[in-house]
């Protein structure tokens, strides 16, 4: 049983190593981390499947939520050293010794900073362009993009619907 | 088992919470373009949108906050915990990529 405790680290290091493997072949980050999210997931449930009975129903619920949080923990580390504004902003200040306010907000400019995303989001797939629009294609991200409105009303953080 | 989920949990939250009180530009593109479905938004009019809002300043606020930067008169520099984060975030970025 104490080997089968440590499914959720192997399933995890399973989606890590394909995630890299994957990462030579494609540079869509969302695809390859939900791929590599669910080839993990389906080695926990497999191995998850083979002890119900043996034992008990919450410890395998334990061992799959813990997988899944993990992953998200991966998950949101690669993201964030993607695309996160602060990260880039630690990196920017520690390679050049010091940086002016000014000089942050010309390289960080909102013009930047939208083309970053949009770019990243049409590779995905997320977002199309036609007729010289940017149009959503994902009803999934419409969905996340609720929950985090709510999330934000339950935690009172700063307004962010977007007037 | 349970130690463990609850440390992932308890991090995943901290994840989640950070990205939500902070203003996201990928969940506000999405939330500009979500009003027009069908239709969409022009380049111009998601920039315009944008500008309303300082991403910048309150990322280096928070920053400045949680001790990762000090501003020295008009100079950002890191101080010794951001200097550790950058070297972790460099390691990181090199393995990743």
């Amino acid at each position: 049983m104490e080997i089968f405790l440590t499914l959720p680290f192997v399933a995890l290091a399973i989606n890590i190593a394909i995630y890299f493997i994957i990462n030579s072949y494609t540079k869509k980050t969302i695809q390859k981390q939900l791929i590599a999210f669910f080839l993990g997931f389906i080695v926990v449930i497999s191995c998850a499947a083979t002890r119900i009975g043996q034992l008990e129903f919450d410890l395998l619920i334990a061992i799959i939520l813990t997988y899944i949080f993990l992953s998200f923990i991966f998950f949101n580390l690669i993201s964030g050293l993607n695309s996160s504004i602060r990260i880039k902003i630690v990196l920017l200040i520690g390679n050049e010794n010091s940086v002016s306010l000014k000089d942050l907000r010309r390289i960080f400019s909102t013009q930047n900073i939208v083309d970053f995303r949009l770019h990243r989001m049409v590779a995905s797939k997320i977002i199309i362009y036609r007729n010289n629009k940017y149009i959503l294609s994902s009803n999934l991200i419409i969905l996340i993009m609720n929950l985090f409105i709510f999330l934000k009303f339950l935690f009172d953080a700063k307004q962010y619907r977007a007037k | 088992m349970l130690i463990v989920l609850y440390i992932s949990l308890i991090v995943s939250y901290v994840i989640v919470f950070t990205g939500v009180e902070e203003l996201s530009p990928s969940l506000l593109l999405i939330n500009l373009l979500k009003k027009n479905p069908m239709d969409g938004k022009a380049y111009s009019e998601l920039v315009q949108e944008f500008e309303r809002f300082n991403l910048i300043d309150s990322r280096v606020l928070g920053l400045n906050k949680g001790g990762i930067i000090f501003i020295k008169g008009e100079k950002i520099e890191l101080t010794t915990k951001g200097l550790i984060f950058f070297w972790a975030y460099k390691k990181l970025l090199l393995i990743t990529k």
